[in-house]
């Protein structure tokens, strides 16, 4: 138990990290809502290496800390949304037999079009649907690159288990 | 990976090109610059004639410029300026969230006169 | 007409009939202006007794008429009066109330007598002014010209007053946008039609500002001042510019509650967009289906 707690606890102090440097150093491509997300990366090794529920609390408590420490409210429930839709999306990937690239691939899709739905009804404004394709590809582009990562992490993770 | 994942990843691929085929259809021409703050409509100004529009909202300012077809944000003090990050775009639509404005081109047809 | 004006139209021979339309405008400008000296208009104020050429005669007619209609909100002898503020020269000021009360009492278009074509403008120093119904008299009368060189589709703007002929070249409906008071460029909503004019009147065209207060040039016949009447806009919508010119000042002096009583009573086919000062947009019936609209606004039924 105690190492279990252990275990969320450095998860999620390294996806607030990560979060954080993604703050200071945004990779930005130029297109509102697009960013690489490596947060997502300990969110997806979570969901392997200590489940569907620690991931979720890991994820949600990063998306509250980011929101009151570098966001406002709007910010908050735009990343609410995404971290939502895309934990459903990738437990029930993971349920479906997909691989760590694959859930990632379809969790990175899904948070986009989680932040994009709240953007919709927050704005009350069709014009948004614009970006969904590219939002689509970006989010695809980026789960599959965090999914990449954290399949070489599940895999040293599950060899030191092994020893 | 295995065969569920590039289904999976197929699936988007072929959703996304769907809305971009989609979107290339799209009519461009006699095309209207719309904003709005919500949903409110602010005004609409037809695209082929150059000018700049300041738009003050409660969360702060965003300078919308119409230029030879294109439209796009000069400046804003919004604290991502993801809006004037944008650059130009002569379809689609910009949006400034934390101001909640949308600018949008559509196809709304200008009028042969305004009476005034 | 210190404006400018602009023609569109589609006929067998389209070079020539603008040049006729051209000139018949030129012509109705140099007959009717109330400044222009050598005008009928002006030798009338001038002389109170001349005889007018057959187009001048038929606009004061019409101006007469709309003055009994509207009950005097259409007055064609406001002129001592608006030269008062200061419109004509664009010399602004604000009179002294005596000042405007002498003013008003010249503006009295009842007596004006007509005899054949000799017209006798019957108190001393009385002065008209056309102009608020020059232009769509213009655009009318030049509608009927076309139609008669065979012209089947036109568009005349004579300064923002609207009037077409038929539809659009391509068979489609004309587009009208009607100009939003509170920014220069953005509409009220647009207005698909054919064979009709849209004459739009506002004190928001001309105004000037003294001490804070700010006056506007559609001046109440009722007691000489800028007419305060909740309104910052009327439209009218008719198969007639005429009485589109005519009714469109006539209702905005009137204000909301008069101008739809009058809109419910005269049944004399036309439509209107009213704007309030406070933001309210108001369509009559007629226009419903051909009305668009970013901004809410409500149908008005008879």
């Amino acid at each position: 138990m105690a190492k279990r707690i252990a275990s969320i606890s450095v998860f999620t102090a390294l996806a607030l990290i990560f979060s954080y440097i993604e703050a200071i150093l945004p990779f930005n491509f130029g297109i509102p809502g697009v960013k690489l997300g490596i947060a997502n990366i300990v969110v997806v090794v979570a969901l392997y290496q200590l489940g569907a529920k620690e991931a979720i609390g890991i994820s949600l408590i990063r998306v509250f800390i980011i929101g009151l420490l570098f966001g406002n409210i709007l910010s908050l429930i735009y990343s609410l949304s995404g971290a939502v839709l895309s934990l459903i999306g990738m437990m029930i990937c993971k349920h479906l037999k997909l691989s760590v690239i694959g859930v990632s691939a379809i969790g990175g899709v899904l948070h986009n079009t989680g932040q994009l739905i709240a953007a919709a009804i927050l704005l009350q404004s069709g014009a948004l649907i614009y970006y969904f394709p590219v939002l689509l590809i970006s989010g695809l582009i980026t789960g599959i690159l965090i999914g990449i990562v954290s399949f070489s992490i599940n895999r040293v993770l599950d060899r030191k288990k092994a020893v | 990976m295995n065969k569920r994942d590039f289904i999976a990843i197929g699936a988007v691929l072929i959703l996304s090109a769907i809305g971009f085929l989609f979107f290339a259809f799209q009519p461009k021409g006699g095309a209207s610059v719309k904003i709005s703050i919500n949903s409110d409509v602010q005004g609409t100004y037809p695209l082929n004639e150059n000018r700049t529009i300041n738009i003050k909202t409660d969360g702060g300012f965003n300078t919308v410029v119409i230029k030879d077809g294109s439209v796009f944000i000069k400046d804003a003090d919004c604290p991502d300026k993801y809006c004037v990050k944008q650059g130009k775009i002569n379809s689609g639509s910009i949006i400034c969230l934390p101001h909640r404005m949308t600018v949008e081109i559509t196809d709304q047809q200008q009028p042969d006169a305004v009476a005034r | 007409m210190d404006t400018y004006m602009s023609l569109t139209l589609n006929g067998n021979n389209p070079e020539n009939s603008i040049k006729k339309a051209e000139a018949f405008i030129k012509k109705l400008d140099r007959l009717l202006s109330a400044h222009d000296k050598s005008s009928e208009i002006f030798k009338l104020n001038n002389s109170g007794r001349k005889s007018l050429s057959p187009d001048s005669l038929s606009v004061l007619k019409s101006a007469l008429k709309y003055y009994r209609l509207t009950d005097g909100a259409f007055n064609p002898a406001m002129l001592p009066v608006t030269t008062l503020w200061g419109f004509p020269d664009k010399k602004y000021r604000v009179p002294d109330s005596s000042e405007v009360l002498k003013a008003l009492k010249l503006a009295k278009p009842e007596e004006i007598k007509i005899n054949g074509s000799t017209v006798k403008l019957g108190v001393i120093d009385m002065k008209l002014d056309l102009g608020g119904i020059a232009k769509g008299y213009a655009s009318q009368k030049t509608i009927e010209l076309l139609k008669k060189e065979k012209v089947d589709s036109a568009l005349i703007n004579l300064g923002g007053n609207i009037q077409t002929l038929g539809k659009k070249p391509d068979g489609s409906l004309w587009t009208v946008a009607v100009e939003n008071p509170n920014k220069n460029s953005s509409y009220l909503g647009q207005l698909k039609i054919s064979d009709k004019a849209v004459i739009t009147s506002g004190g928001y065209e001309r105004y000037f500002k003294k001490n804070g207060k700010t006056y506007h040039h559609i001046i109440d016949p009722e007691n000489g001042y800028p007419a305060v009447s909740g309104l910052k806009s009327v439209t009218i919508i008719s198969d007639n510019g005429i009485q589109a010119d005519a009714l469109s000042t006539a209702l905005f002096v009137m204000g909301r509650e008069k101008a739809v009583e009058f809109w419910k009573t005269s049944k004399s086919g036309f439509d209107f967009i009213l704007y309030t000062d406070n933001g309210k947009l108001l369509i009559s019936e007629g226009i419903e289906n051909s009305f668009y609209s970013d901004l809410d606004y409500e149908v008005i039924n008879e």
